[in-house]
This record gives C-alpha cells, structure tokens and sequence, in this order.
C-alpha cells in the first residue's frame, strides 16, 4: 500500500508538472500579443511605447522556457497573475468564486447520488421489472439531455409559468434549488447506468451462489456484500463524474448568474481576460487530479487484491 | 396437483435481439443523416429569412415550429442545424478515432521512447476535465465551430489511443504475429493487414458510443456562444438565442430541444447496440 | 422407515427448457455417504441443485417429490427454501471462487451466515472446528481474506462453515475437482470427519470413480439425465449390473499401463427425455444384437438386497 501511494505520488509530481506546462502553452495559442490585449482589456490606447514597456515589465521579451519558470515559480508560491480586467490578483477571484461554485457542485452531487444509489441498486436487484424499465428509460433520457437544456427547461417551468423559484439565482437556498437540479439531472441518467451495470455484475459473481446456499439473508447479501463489493467502482465512477460537473457548472452558472468560478472563465473569456481563464484551468486540474488520486488510493483500500479471481 | 412455477432468470444477451436493436437504430441513425443532408430540400422555409410581418408566430401552417423574435422558421433552422450537429459529431468522432487508433497503434507495436512520451501526453490531457479544457481552449481561440471541434478533440483522440495501444501491446506478442514476422512480412503490413482488423471492433464500438456525448458538447459550447456563431443553425446556439423569448416564443425553444433530444436519444441507442454487438460476438458466436 | 433422510421419487428437472433428469428415484438413511458418479453432462450436478433447489441455482422441478426429514420439499415456498439452505441443507460448490466473498473477512462472514440463521456467533466453536481439520491459527485466518488464502484453505474453511452451521444433510458438488491430489485427499478425509463427528448424511457428486471407493456406502451411477444403478459400494463397484456402470469401472485409468477401455461414442444430449434406453446407442449388448432392452428401460430393478440397476444381464 505505501510502495502504492509512493508511486502515486511520484506520477502526481509529473502529471502536475505537465498540466502546468500545458496550462502556460494555452496563452499562446491565443491569436495576438499578451502586451496589447492586456492593455486593450484595461480599456488603454495602444501606444508603442506603453506597449514596449509593459512587454519588458510582462517579461514577454525573454525566452519560451524562462518565461514558463518563472510563471512556475509564482503558481507554486500560489501566484497565479493578476487579473487583465480589474488587476485583481487571480488567485483572489478564483477564491471568492469557489465560495459559490463548491457548494453547488456538492449539493448537485449530493443529490445526483441520493438519486442514483437507490434508483441503481433497486433496478439491478429487480432486473427487467416495471420499476427496472421506468428508472431505465429515465436513466437514458437524463442521459440525452444537456445540461443546459435542462436549465432552460426548469427556468420555463418554476419561473415563467409558475413563478416559483427565482431565475437569477441569488445566493440563497432557494436560488442554489435550479441550477442544482440542472447539474443533478444529466448526471443521474449516467450514475444510475453505470451503478446498475456495477451492482449486475457483482450479483452475476460465483459467490453470491455461495452466499445463497448458505441461506445468507437477501439483505446481507445486497448490502453486507455486493454494496460492499461495488463500492469501489462506484467511487471512482463518482471521482470522474466531478470533472464534468466542473465543465457543468460553467454552463449552469452562466445561465443562472451565480457568481461561481464558471461564470467568472465565462465573463474572462468575454473580456479576454486571460489569466483568469488559465488560472481557472490550472485550479480545476489539480483539483480534478487531486480527486482521482484519492478515488484510487480509496479503491485499493476497499479492493486490497491484484492478481487474484478471475 | 401442485404448480412448478418458477420463472428462470433472463439470460445474457441474446444474439437475435442485439441484432434487431442494432438494425432498427442504425435504420434510425440513416434516416437522421439521409434528414440532414436533404435538408436544404426538405426546408419549408428558408432558414436564415428574417422576416419582421412574421415575427413570433405560432406553430401551424407555413411555419410547422412557428417562428423565431426575427420571424425565421424554427422548423426549417432545425434542419439546418440537423446537418451542422450531426456531421460536427460524427466527423470529431471519425477524426479522433482514426488519429488515436493510429497514433495508439504505433504506440503499442514500437514501444520505446515515444511511446513513453505519448502516453505521458494522453496522462496529462486525461487530467483536465474535458469540457473545462474543451471551454478554455474554445474561449482563448475565439469562438467558432472549427476551433470548438479542435478544443473538444484535444483531449477525446486519447481514448482511442489508450484503447489501441492495449490492444495492440497484447496482440503483439501472439504466436502469429511472430510468424508472420519470421516470413518477413512488413511491420506496417502487420499492424494494419493484421492487428488493426482485429483490434477494430471495440474501438468502432467506443467510437459509437462516442456520438452522442460529443453533440452534446459541441451544443453545449454552442450554447455558450464558444462554437456556431449566429445566425448559423445549430440547435445549441438556437436554444440560447431563443431562451430570452421563452416566455414569448416557446416553440422556439421547444422545437430544438425535442429535435436534440430525440437524436442524441437514437445515437446513444445505437452506440449502445454497437457496443453489445461486439460484446456478443466476442462470447464466441 | 425411521432413519430415512431423503427420499427422492421419479425426480424430473429442468432449466427451463428440456429436461435434464428425469424419473430419478433412491432413497438415503441417516448418517450415509452417498456418491454419484457419471461422465460430465450426465445431470448429477442437477441432482443435487434440485434437491438444494434455492431459486438462484435456476432448476425447475417439472415432476416428482423429494421427501426431506417425512416433508415433501418441492411444495416449499422460495422462502421456506432460503430459511432451510445452509441450516438444514448444506451445499459445498464445485467452484473455489464460489465459496466466500473475496472482499471480506471469514469472520464476517461466518457471522453473517450465523446470523442468518439467528445463530450465535461463538469464536471458540470455530476454532475447535479448525482443529478438527487441520487448519492452524484460527485467530489468524478468521481475520484475513479469501484473496489471500490457498485454494485448499479456502475449500476447508468453506467446509468448516458448513459444519458449524451443522446441516443433517451436506451436498458436495465435485468438492475436490478444483484441488491438487493430496489436498483432495485430505478434504476427503474431513467430509468423513464431518460425518462421524456431526453423524451428518452426505451426498457426493464426482466424475472420479476412485472417490467412491475410499469413502461411500452407497454408490448412484447416473447416464444421460438417468439414475442407472444405485447401491452399496463394494456391490456396484465389484460386481456392476448395468452395462454403463462396468463400461464406466472399466474405464477407471490403473498404474498398471493398460489402456482403460474406453466407452466410443457421446451420450446424446437430450437423453433425459428420451423414450428408448439412452445408452441402447453405445451398450456393448445392444451393439452385439442381444438387446435386452424392456418396456421399461428407466425402472430402476432390484439385482440383489440393496442394489438396483435398470438393466442388467443375469449370469
């Protein structure tokens, strides 16, 4: 196990290093200079002399690989530049903003997983009954929904039709109701799929037979063992599912205005303001490796075994 | 006399039932291409004719779906938007599968440094969420549907090649691969005469599952105005458009989403038609 | 007869589709072990998956009773069925990976199967019964986890479950077929253990015609979904009736570097629901024109005290 996490660990030191380096190269894949376009963003006249200066003070005339060191360097002191727009540090945005995007994100999960374990475990346990074929097609119809449809949809529902719940989501429990469930929704379609076929293929395993002709109670067996079993998989199903919920919450919040992380890259990348896109991307991957990292070392403590069962 | 009643559990998939399911999709996935393509033909309207005498008219009559705040057809833009999500998908996915099972291939059959080097890449690129890339690289191009479709297809080519390379790695060191060395066939005759047939199927069939998950990220770039640029039919970009007259124009809304959903719902079916069909086929039938 | 256990009348089952047994009857006292021998297909397994006959094992009982302790155990509901399995019959599987789930420990789930017999869960009982076969440092093993134990091991300790749960009747499906010879040997020790210990009446499934020998009292020999002979031990294994049985004891391979002689030909698949004698195909007697096949080529025939066959040839 720790000869496991070392390994980990060492691989995380790499696809960290990586992500930066990927990160720094998305500036300049942007069409024009980061000089003029920063200069454009803070609504200044395009001088040529402002614009050499704030070159050299950008660093801009130095070579590729120092210029990458030294943004290094900063990212890892948590300097992640300073906004074009309001000169704000970017690092400073992107906290306020997770004040408002992890709470949405947990409550989308939350609720996609207090819909999805139950509905999942229950139609793989009564396969091909009524219950099994009804949370199906609600299973494939989540599943070809986009999310944003989703949110249109609930906005004419609740709000125009009905005016129940606000559109603009301000930040109160009632504003965090929509863009949750739009986050949920697409969500369950794919968790309560992928749990079934998780919970199916634990009930089809030898030992379950063992189980039974033992006379083992039906409900140890679903919950001591198979849950048990399949809890494995469906934390790493869970782990990958937050990726998308992040590309999720950019869509959703833009639509919902809540000031999360999302609709700050969605007003950045209006104003071309670029740090705060690649300081957006920059969080969300480590995040996201971070996640998957201890998906998997959780994987190995339920699931210790290597080469055993075939 | 006392019953025997007892119902026998439902076998595995059956062949026949697999294949009925992959026949009525792909008839279904035919129908919807055949759509978009005589889509120019079939459109009662013209598509992108903003007309101020019609403006937000209801369904009925000349305008099936009603019309939009500008007075164009929604039913004739939903066609139209038929074709740009349809072949967006199906060429991001063609192209992605074919480059990562290349690029995969490669990597399995030679090994060695550059297989090191790209598999560390696909590493690094699986690290970020794809639609969180996806929006980044779209939004720092600039939006249009050729730079959404390169932002998308950064990360999805790795897929494949994971998959490839796997199989690649294992069907190396078969017996007849090492025969047909022996006899001094060419290492390229090899992977593409021999492996790629034989790795083919699962890859066509995740390639197929594929469809569906990408119209809905190329709509959902679209949606955010990071692809299809308006007045350009896409129903992403029409469902956004027409949101702020939801109140107005429902149809406007309502029409694009059931033609989404309803096709996304028939790709996705497929895929999964695909998939079991290899699944089947590999239990030795 | 007080001390009859089990007693099985013209048993026919199916998986839904053919059958594959049918009109098996015999009948089992207290306290015997019992060994069915028979090729690979031949539906001994079905046997003893109908007698166990919990839902999951998917057999259709499509004709006759089987009469377990004076009750007629086919009328059972599911539920009755699940409340008798382990407790009163006791199954031991063919499959080593069938036996306990991978992920937990013994001692999870002993307790577990204890308690879903609203039995105690008593450490000190294990541990005797580990001593009793062979297995050192209970402490130890009820701890860790079926990945991390030998296949031996685990068909022990799957056979130390069952006695502790202490079925009068115990159903072993080729127990030792997944092992090594001397661990088979010692696993076949243990069940006689159990036996004589727990006085617990045993049914034994095997395609191994040198099991019987060593432990059985009573011998079944099964054809094609067909119980052909049926009795003591030393009768049909030195004296077999019906020409399947002495095909099959022929075939049994010696040190001795004499090829066994071999039966040629397949059963026919569907021989549980055939009308004439489903081995007429390949019987030596019926190959040499001296067919003794009757109306009745499936009643089971009294050759001498305590042993039947359905056919046999009087010297």
């Amino acid at each position: 196990m720790g000869k496991f996490i070392g390994k980990r660990l060492l691989q995380l030191v790499f696809v960290l290093f990586a992500v930066s380096f990927m990160t720094f190269a998305l500036m300049y894949i942007a069409p024009g200079d980061p000089a003029e376009r920063k200069l454009t963003a803070q609504g200044e006249a395009i001088d040529p002399e402002v614009l050499e200066a704030e070159r050299e003070k950008m660093g801009l005339n130095q070579p590729f690989v120092v210029r990458y060191f030294s943004w290094l360097g900063g990212v890892c002191t948590g300097n992640l530049g300073n906004s074009y727009v309001d000169n704000r540090p970017v690092i400073t945005k992107l906290a306020e903003g997770m004040t408002y995007t992890v709470p949405l994100a947990l409550s989308a999960l939350a609720v996609a997983l207090a819909i999805s374990l139950p509905l999942g475990i229950l139609s793989a346990v009564y396969r091909n009954s009524v219950l099994d074929v009804i949370v199906q097609i609600f299973s494939f119809i989540g599943n070809a929904l986009p999310n944003f449809l989703i949110a249109v949809l609930l906005i004419f529902f609740f709000c125009i039709q009905n005016s129940v719940l606000p559109v603009i989501a301000n930040n109160s429990f009632i504003g965090l109701i929509l863009p949750t469930l739009s986050l949920a929704i697409p969500m369950c379609g794919r968790f309560i799929k992928q749990f079934r076929g998780e919970v199916i293929e634990q009930l089809e395993k030898t030992y379950i037979t063992g189980l039974r002709v033992r006379g083992v109670k039906e409900k140890k067996i679903i919950f001591g063992n198979v849950l048990h079993n399949s809890s494995a998989a469906i934390i790493t199903i869970t782990g990958l599912a937050i990726g998308t919920l992040m590309g999720g919450s950019v869509v959703i919040e833009s639509i919902f205005r809540w000031p999360g992380v999302g609709k700050l890259v969605m007003d950045a990348i209006t104003a071309r303001d670029y740090p705060v896109i690649q300081g957006f991307v920059l969080v969300m991957a480590v995040i996201y490796v971070l996640i998957n990292l201890a998906t998997d070392i959780l994987y190995r403590v339920i699931d210790p075994r290597i080469d055993y069962e075939k | 006399m006392k019953s025997f009643k007892r119902k026998t559990k439902a076998k595995k998939l059956s062949y026949k039932a697999v294949k009925i399911r992959l026949i009525i999709f792909s008839a279904l996935v035919a129908a919807l291409i055949v759509i978009s393509i005589i889509a120019p033909i079939i459109e009662p309207n013209d598509p992108y004719a903003t007309s101020s005498a019609n403006m937000r008219q209801g369904p009925g009559g000349q305008f099936p779906f009603g019309t939009d705040s500008l007075g164009r057809c929604v039913f004739s833009r939903v066609l139209a938007g038929a074709f740009t999500s349809i072949f967006s998908s199906i060429f991001l996915v063609g192209v992605s599968f074919a480059a990562g099972t290349i690029i995969g291939m490669f990597c399995g059959y030679y090994g060695g440094i550059v297989d090191t080097v790209i598999m560390r890449i696909t590493d690094a690129l699986l690290a970020f969420p794809q639609m969180v890339l996806a929006i980044a690289v779209a939004g720092v191009l600039g939006g249009n549907l050729t730079n959404a479709l390169i932002a998308i297809g950064i990360t999805s080519w790795t897929l494949y090649a994971r998959l490839a390379r796997g199989q690649t790695y294992s069907m190396k060191n078969e017996t007849f691969i090492a025969a047909l060395k022996l006899s001094g066939v060419s290492n390229m005759r090899i992977m593409f005469r021999h492996i790629l047939p034989n790795i083919f199927r699962p890859l066509i069939a995740t390639a197929c599952t594929q469809i569906g998950t990408t119209m809905i990220y190329i709509s959902g770039l679209s949606f955010l105005g990071l692809g299809v640029i308006p007045p350009a039919a896409e129903w992403g970009s029409m469902i956004n458009e027409a949101r702020g007259y939801f109140q107005l124009t429902p149809w406007a809304v309502i029409g694009p989403s059931i033609a989404m959903l309803i096709t996304i719902l028939i790709f996705n079916f497929f895929g999964d038609a695909v998939r079991d069909m290899t699944e089947v086929r590999g239990n030795g039938r | 007869m007080a001390d009859e256990i089990l007693r099985v009348e013209d048993l026919s089952v199916s998986y839904g589709k053919g059958n594959m047994i049918s009109g098996v009857n015999f009948t089992v006292t207290k306290g015997e072990i019992v060994c069915f021998l028979g090729e690979s297909g031949c539906g001994k397994s079905t046997l003893l998956k109908a007698i166990m006959n919990i839902p999951e094992l998917e057999t259709v009982i499509t004709k006759g009773k089987i009469i377990f302790e004076g009750k007629d155990i086919t009328s059972y509901s599911d539920k009755e069925i699940r409340s008798m399995a382990g407790k009163n019959i006791g199954m031991v599987l063919q499959h080593l990976g069938g036996a306990f789930n991978p992920l937990r420990t013994f001692e999870a789930q002993f307790k577990e199967a204890l308690y879903s017999h609203d039995m105690e869960y008593d450490f000190e009982k294990v541990k005797e019964t580990f001593a009793q076969l062979n297995l050192p440092d209970a402490e130890r093993i009820i701890k860790s986890r079926p990945y991390e134990m030998s296949g031996g091991m685990i068909q022990r300790i799957a056979i130390a479950m069952t006695m502790i749960l202490g079925p009068e009747l115990l159903l072993c499906d080729e127990p030792t077929s997944a092992l090594d010879v001397t661990t088979q040997k010692m696993a076949m020790e243990q069940l006689m253990n159990i036996r004589e210990l727990l006085n617990t009446t045993i049914l034994l499934v095997t395609h191994n015609p040198g099991i019987p020998s060593m432990m059985a009292d009573k011998v079944g020999v099964m054809y094609a979904g067909h119980l052909v002979e049926y009795g003591k031990t030393h009768q049909v294994l030195h004296s077999p009736a019906h020409p399947y049985t002495k095909a099959l004891i022929g075939a049994i391979p010696t040190f001795d570097f004499k090829l066994p002689k071999g039966l040629e030909g397949q059963p026919p698949l569907n021989g549980a629901d055939m009308e004439k004698c489903a081995f007429s195909e390949r019987c030596p007697i019926c190959k040499e024109g001296h067919c003794i096949c009757g109306n009745n080529p499936y009643t089971l025939k009294e050759v001498c005290k305590d042993h039947c066959a359905t056919c046999f040839k009087r010297d």
